[in-house]
């Protein structure tokens, strides 16, 4: 649902890797999306091209990887796949997990071409 | 596209120059460290500055996240009646308007609108912002009262020490199942306008079903903040957090 200001945020952080690298013209952008991270991958690739217009990053290949979500019962201490729909502990049967991962969207790389 | 090394898959990972008719390029790739790649690093980053810098003057920010219409407002309205006015201060997020602003004031409390124009949510920047225009001198809880949304807002952390997610009767018992990031991001979970118990059919226990799947850390409050029902035991639960939480934060 806000794929816009994710996409957004991520140009912005691909034009700073870009200018940092001498890049002209990206040409991919690799993403990694955590399974908890509400995100449309058809609505988010329209979202960046159209936050891309204008900048390095514009016509740039958009990958996207899901990465899946894990987590600690913050009660009995196990190790679990927390789902989108369901953070219940397969130990305890409680919902009180810490999130170590999954809920985040990284920037993994970003390729291009730089002015010799 | 490159003609020279036929692809951009993983195994571009070479620097190399080439001619393109258009002059002499180097196609490059640059891979990050994970750990300093988030994209929604500039507004966490932003959030756990807020909640540092509040916690030190031993203020709790609360962020309420509902759909439009549960009663963000009217609970604003009601709790502010309950508390010292000087305590507390409150940013009201919104797409347009400064109507839910004009709404709180006196009351006592400090009350600013934001107006986050096309925005589906408050950000932690515009929080930031908002939390420059308020003397925060004697105060104790500032609510950010969040855009009204039951998707976007979750994902954004504003620097708060609370979360409070809310339903209210008339949308429907199946609203935790529906949008469960909401609710397994909440300390709080609170249902509103139970007093339409009589006329409206609500299947309390599915909720709580759902909610088991989703957050069994979070109590579920049931108020009514127009009629005054549970609201003693809604400011009760914010006294109680406030004083775990900021002993929790203080010590971490």
């Amino acid at each position: 649902m806000h794929e816009m200001s994710l996409a957004v945020s991520l140009v912005r952080r691909v034009e700073a890797e870009a200018a940092k690298a001498h890049l002209v013209r990206v040409t991919e952008v690799d993403v990694q999306v955590g399974t908890l991270q509400a995100v449309e991958p058809e609505l988010f690739s329209e979202a960046f091209k159209a936050a891309s217009l204008g900048t390095r990053a514009e016509g740039a290949d958009l990958h996207l990887t899901s990465v899946h979500a894990e987590a600690s019962c913050l009660i009995c201490g196990e190790n679990y796949e927390p789902q989108w729909a369901d953070f219940q502990c397969p130990a305890c049967g409680l919902a009180e997990p810490q999130i170590l991962q999954g809920r985040d969207m990284v920037l993994a790389a970003v390729s291009g071409e730089a002015d010799q | 596209m490159c003609d020279t090394c036929g692809g951009h898959g993983d195994d571009h990972a070479h620097p190399h120059t080439h001619e393109h008719g258009q002059g002499s390029h180097t196609h490059t790739r640059v891979n990050l460290d994970p750990a300093e790649a988030s994209v929604l690093s500039a507004n966490s980053r932003t959030a756990e500055r807020t909640r540092q810098e509040l916690a030190k003057r031993g203020i709790m920010m609360v962020n309420i996240t509902s759909a439009p219409g549960s009663g963000k407002t009217a609970l604003l309205h009601s709790t502010l009646s309950q508390l010292e006015p000087g305590s507390v201060a409150v940013l009201v997020g919104d797409l347009e308007t400064d109507r839910d602003a004009a709404r709180l004031h006196g009351l006592g409390a400090q009350v600013r609108q934001i107006n986050t124009g096309k925005g589906c949510h408050l950000s932690a920047a515009q929080v930031a912002a908002g939390l420059d225009q308020l003397k925060l001198d004697g105060v104790e809880t500032v609510f950010v009262e969040n855009v009204g949304n039951m998707a976007c807002p979750s994902d954004y952390d504003l620097g708060e020490l609370a979360r409070v997610a809310m339903l209210s009767l008339p949308e429907g018992d199946d609203k935790a199942a529906k949008y469960p990031g909401l609710f397994a991001a909440a300390d709080v979970v609170l249902l509103n306008k139970v007093d339409l118990a009589s006329v409206l059919p609500f299947n309390e226990d599915l909720l709580r079903q759902d909610l088991a799947r989703l957050n069994t850390r979070a109590p579920l409050l049931r108020i009514s903040a127009v009629g005054g029902q549970g609201l003693e035991a809604w400011v009760q639960w914010l006294q109680a957090f406030r004083t775990k939480a900021l002993a929790q934060l203080v010590r971490a």
